[in-house]
């Protein structure tokens, strides 16, 4: 029961976007830092 | 092979370090149950790949037939199911909620990149052969290691966990969940074509894990906090992965050194702490210091074999490298080596800095 609660805790954090700065920008780095590996690995597969 | 039968031995081992663990300064034990639960969730990927080596594969038991293939959905469920049930359990414990949401992003996006590249049906490069499969491959499979074993610029997820009291709790996130994953990941590297199939991009690959590492070693040194340096001293698993990439077999023991280097910290880390501490932080280096003066020194002897090990093995890929002709790959391994030199060398290392 008490995991049910925390499930739906999370998930209405998610949905409320309850918890925003920290995790939104944890999520963007991740995918910057995706966008600019792909550029590299381009590169890498070219030369 | 032998990976099968010493991965139980050595998880069995660090889990009961963390379950005979004497602080008193935590606030608590995990319950046995629930140790009992992370053991067992830990323990999945194992067991699943007895079963389905048992299940009739063994005659193809070679580098080009994985006997995961057959059972890879079972190979996708116990990742995510391990993944999900540490985190999960683990929840009743942590204070902060938004630290623990943040270490949940980490996880599920780390090991859903992971899957993207490495899984033995779904995993792109087996799925669609072509130049764009073998990148994207590469991609996630850096985001995803980056992601899970806390590797800047992309550490934050696991690192905020850092400041939470239950010393087990630590180890089960930092020591024995990237153990179980760099087990899954080299078992999977080493019995099926994936190495071949982006050949071209390992280097690519293995050097990220090497500035990775690298960034790791440097910020290593300015950690107050025991547990956050415990994480990013644990991101060095990592780097038997670039190992294997590079020169297979030699990360499979790479790996287990590394994991040997790794039980006495842990074993100090869980040492009774004196009663005189006062109610101070002992998660503290300094307060750590002070109350528990000969194990901090054991520590730090225990850190600097740890890393001397690694300025090792990153020296010898270094000259390895070097002399098959990959001298940009070969740099990076240079930096890995003299980051984690520096730190050994550093006498100030883990003191509070004073501010300017």
């Amino acid at each position: 029961m008490k995991g049910l609660l925390n499930i739906g805790e999370i998930l209405g954090a998610i949905v409320s976007s309850k918890m925003t700065g920290d995790v939104r920008a944890h999520a963007g780095w991740i995918l910057k830092f995706a966008l600019v590996l792909t550029g590299f690995a381009y590169l890498a597969l070219r030369s | 092979m032998y990976m099968l039968l010493i991965f139980p031995v050595v998880l069995l081992f660090l889990s009961s370090l963390t379950f005979f663990s004497k602080r008193k300064a935590d606030r608590a034990h995990l319950g046995r149950l629930l140790h009992f639960m992370l053991f067992a969730a830990l323990m999945l990927p194992w067991a699943l790949i007895v079963f389905s080596l048992f299940r009739g594969n063994l005659e193809n038991f070679s580098m080009n037939a994985s006997p995961l293939a057959n059972t890879a959905d079972l190979w996708l469920l116990s990742c995510q199911a391990m993944l999900a049930l540490v985190l999960l359990l683990v929840r009743a414990k942590v204070e902060s909620p938004e630290a623990w949401f943040k270490a949940f992003v980490s996880a599920m996006l780390g090991i859903l990149f992971l899957v993207l590249s490495l899984h033995p049906v779904l995993g792109l490069p087996f799925a669609i052969d072509s130049r764009e499969a073998a990148v994207v491959s590469a991609v996630s499979f850096i985001v995803g290691l980056f992601l899970l074993f806390g590797l800047p610029p992309l550490q934050l997820g696991v690192i905020d966990l850092g400041s939470e009291k239950n010393a087990s709790l630590h180890v089960f996130l930092n020591v024995s969940l990237r153990y179980c994953l760099g087990f899954v990941i080299l078992f999977t590297l080493g019995f099926n074509n994936w190495v071949q199939d982006i050949e071209a991009l390992s280097f690519l690959i293995a050097g990220a894990i090497f500035l990775g590492v690298g960034l790791t070693r440097i910020v290593l040194r300015l950690q107050t906090n025991l547990f956050r340096m415990l994480s990013y001293l644990t991101s060095g698993l990592a780097l038997s992965l670039a190992l294997q990439l590079l020169f297979a077999e030699y990360g499979e023991l790479f790996f287990f050194a590394q994991v040997l280097g790794l039980i006495p910290i842990v074993a100090i880390l869980n040492e009774r702490s004196p009663d005189a501490s006062g109610g101070l932080d002992l998660q503290n280096w300094a307060n750590f210091r002070r109350f528990n003066g000969e194990a901090a020194e054991r520590l730090h002897m225990g850190l600097r074999l740890f890393l001397y090990l690694e300025v090792g093995v990153s020296l010898a890929t270094a000259v390895g490298l070097a002399m098959k002709g990959h001298f940009l790959v070969a740099l990076t391994a240079l930096f890995a080596g003299f980051c984690a030199f520096v730190v050994t060398r550093d006498k100030h290392a883990f003191a509070p800095r004073l501010a300017a």
